[in-house]
Formats: C-alpha cells, structure tokens, sequence
C-alpha cells in the first residue's frame, strides 16, 4: 500500500539530509573512525531502501507474495491486498526486474572490485620481489627519485618507502610515516574505500554516494593519522612529501586537487593542544544513530505486514 | 618462499647490470662466486620470471638465453605509475600516504604548520609521548 511511498520518501530525505548533518558535524573530524561508520551507515541505509522500494513494489507478484506469506505465516491473499498499489501489476514487474538489476550490478562491481584490487596487489608484489629491498624495520625500500610512502594491504601486506622518501624524511618522521601506514594495514581501511567505490559506481548520479566516498577516503587517511604519537611531527612529513612529490612536475591544473592533504594538515595543526576528550556517551549516540539508520528502511518495508498481524490480532479479538 | 624472492632478485640484477642475452650457465657460474647453488635452481628460478613476465628467453643452439624485459628505472617506473596516477579510479589496490600538492596547497599547508609550530613552542601537548 502506503511502503513504497514512504520508503522513496524516506531516500530522498536521507541523501539529503544525511550528507548535509555530516559533512557539518565536528564530531566526524574528531573520531574519523565513528565518522566513517555513520558515512557507511548512512550511504548503506539509502541503498537498502531503493532496493526495499523495488521489493515492496514487487510484492504482490505470485511468487514473491507466497514467499513473504510463508516467512509471515499467513495467506499469499493477505500479503497482495496490503503490498498492492493502484500502479497495477506492470508496475510490479517493472520494480522487480530493477531490483534484480540493482542486485546483479553491485554483486558484479563487487566482484570486479576485488578481483581488480587484487591484481593490482599481485603485480605490485612480483615486481617489488626483485626491485626492493627489505629494511629490519619492516618495509621495503625501491629506489626511485619521487619521495613516496603506500602500502599494499591485503594477507600478504607491505609498506614501501622510495629511496627518495628516506632521504627528506628525518628517522623520527619516518617513524610516524611508518605508524600511519601500519593503522592503514590494521584497520582494513582497503575494505571501506572498496565498499564505498562500489557504492558510489553502482549510483553514481546519486550525490550522496559520491560525497560518501569522497569523505570515507579522507577519513581513513585521518584516522591513521591519529596512529602517529606525535602530530606536528606527522603534519610536517606530510608537507614534506606533498611538496616533494610536486618537485619538477608542470602544473597540470587538471585533476581534483588535493584538498584531503590540506583538510589532514590543517587538522593535525589546530588540535596543538591534546584532543577533547571522546566520551563514551558521544560513542553510544553514534552507535545509536547508525542502528536507528539501518534498521528505518526494513521496519518501513515491513510496516503493512506489521499493520497486517495487528489487524489479524484485533479481528480475532474482536 | 622468502629465499626465492632473494634469489629472483638476485637473478634480475645480474641480468641487469650485464645488460645482454645470459645462457643459465653464466649465471649460475656468478652466483656461485657468492653461495653454493644448483644449476636446477637457477633454471627453476630464471622459468619463474619468465612465466611473471620479467625476463625474454631465445633458444640458442640447445639451450635458453634470458634477457630483462625492462631495465630496472623502467620496472621501478611502471611500479610506481600506479601509486602516482593522480586517481580515484585506482581503487582500494593501494593506500598512499599523500598525494602531490600544487603550489597553492603548498601555501596553505605551510602557513597551517607555521600557526602551529608558533603554538607549540608555548606550550607543547602534555598528553604527548615523545
């Protein structure tokens, strides 16, 4: 009946507002961490409830609603009458076709993502075998002129360091370099920036997925920042390689920029002082925020079967 | 495994440096001036780095000749070109510390240091662990 309706509703509001409530909140900056969980929330949150839109549309169809009948023990008749809408049954079909279309695209860039990733890591990997150079410290030296520091994660996880890099950056930097990109390791921060690429490939022209990512792959980067002990220290290797990297390159004047550099700098400089401290309320708010956002779209697409069992209820009552 | 890496780096830098066709012989005959190795070995490992790609190989009379694909700078470039690739199309293969900053970023991150580093003269972070 009414699901469809209020689940677009509820897409529309959520892509939004979401993006605009977080991009405006400190609190994202302060623990990135939790920043990332509400992006993932959020984006996670909007894509269910597209789908749950085709689903909910679809549910009057024969197979579908003896599916659901079952789940819910009751009559197949029951599920039709309270799923139907005045769109007819073409419209029915139409949404289930698109949900299966939604279902096969991202079950296919999720695959192309992680086959890609891993080919990429793969090739790295061979090539740093007889390029690089060990270091005790547990990293792997290349030579080459251009100061960069990455890191391959994955089981068989590295961090390199260009020869270039060892050379502007004092041991003490290196070692918070060093910290960074172990956080990067551990954390897994390669399976959020890949939940959010396929996200925003599959819905691109929707801007929240677009804005997800682009805020997931900053806040990854801040968060392992937060891993090196000493942050003025950090800041200044991160000048350092940015501007190195810049040496002897034209100007391209394509290309997005850097604003996640200059967002990650300018952060680690305004928190001289140590943070404010994270509380464990803030914590609870968040985590409270985020089930309350996953679960909307699912009590919204169940509501006329929830609406169905309480009239059931009242009938045999009555 | 870890050896294999050590001996395929090995292998990759003689070629390298000989910059010509190399029979097995040659250079197992090298490698042994450093270590005891099996001509088996060698050969184990030069068919390896044929298989991933990084050695040619011609048949010459009845045996092989290896030579680099790539000169090591154009390897190490190749590499690299991946991780510089200004990119947000490179996907979660690789995680890079920072990406290059144009003449004005480098502007604002400075003076963003310059404010900071005024401050934390004054009064360094007590909760800092140095």
């Amino acid at each position: 009946m009414l699901a469809p309706a209020v689940l677009l509703v509820f897409v529309a509001l959520a892509a939004a507002l979401g993006p605009r409530l977080l991009l405006g909140a400190a609190w994202v900056q302060r623990a990135p961490g939790w920043g990332i969980l509400a992006w993932q929330a959020l984006t996670i949150s909007v894509v269910a409830a597209i789908a749950l839109v085709g689903l909910t549309l679809a549910a009057p169809l024969t197979p579908l609603a003896e599916f659901i009948a079952r789940l819910c023990r009751t009559t197949p008749a029951e599920v039709i009458e309270h799923y139907q809408t005045p769109a007819g049954t073409w419209v029915a079909y139409l949404a289930a076709l698109a949900a299966a279309g939604l279902a096969i695209r991202m079950l296919w860039l999720t695959t192309s993502t992680v086959v890609n990733a891993a080919r990429g890591r793969h090739t790295q990997l061979t090539l740093l075998r007889v390029l690089g150079t060990e270091h005790p410290d547990g990293f792997v030296i290349v030579k080459h002129p251009k100061p960069l520091v990455y890191c391959l994660p994955g089981l068989r996880k590295r961090v390199v360091v260009t020869s270039a890099a060892l050379e502007v950056l004092d041991p003490h930097e290196l070692e918070l370099v060093l910290a960074h990109e172990r956080s990067h390791l551990r954390s897994r921060h390669d399976l959020a920036l890949a939940l959010a690429d396929v996200l925003r490939r599959a819905l691109g022209p929707v801007a929240v997925f677009r804005v997800a990512h682009e805020q997931v792959s900053t806040l990854i980067e801040m968060q392992a920042d937060d891993a090196a002990h000493d942050r003025h220290g950090l800041a200044r290797a991160l000048v350092t390689l940015g501007s190195g990297l810049a040496a002897g390159v034209p100007e391209s004047g394509l290309g997005a920029g850097n604003v996640a550099a200059v967002a990650r700098v300018e952060r680690l400089a305004a928190a001289a002082g140590p943070w404010k401290p994270w509380k464990r309320r803030q914590s609870l708010a968040v985590a409270l925020g985020t089930a309350i956002l996953l679960a909307t779209p699912v009590a919204l697409a169940m509501s006329p079967i929830v609406e169905m069992i309480i009239t059931g209820c009242t009938t045999i009552l009555g | 495994m870890k050896q294999m890496g050590q001996l395929e780096a090995a292998v990759m830098h003689r070629l390298w440096d000989w910059d010509r066709p190399a029979s097995v012989r040659e250079v197992v005959d090298d490698l042994q001036r450093e270590r005891k190795i099996a001509y088996t070995t060698v050969m184990t490992v030069l068919d390896n780095l044929h298989r991933k790609g990084l050695v040619h190989r011609q048949k010459q009379g009845r045996a092989y000749v290896y030579t680099a694909v790539m000169s090591q700078e154009d390897h190490t470039a190749s590499m690299l070109e991946d991780v510089l690739a200004q990119t947000a199309d490179r996907g979660a293969a690789l995680l890079n510390f920072v990406e290059q900053l144009s003449s004005e970023e480098q502007v604002q991150v400075r003076t963003a240091l310059a404010k900071f580093s005024k401050r934390g003269n004054q009064s360094r972070d007590p909760g800092e662990k140095e």
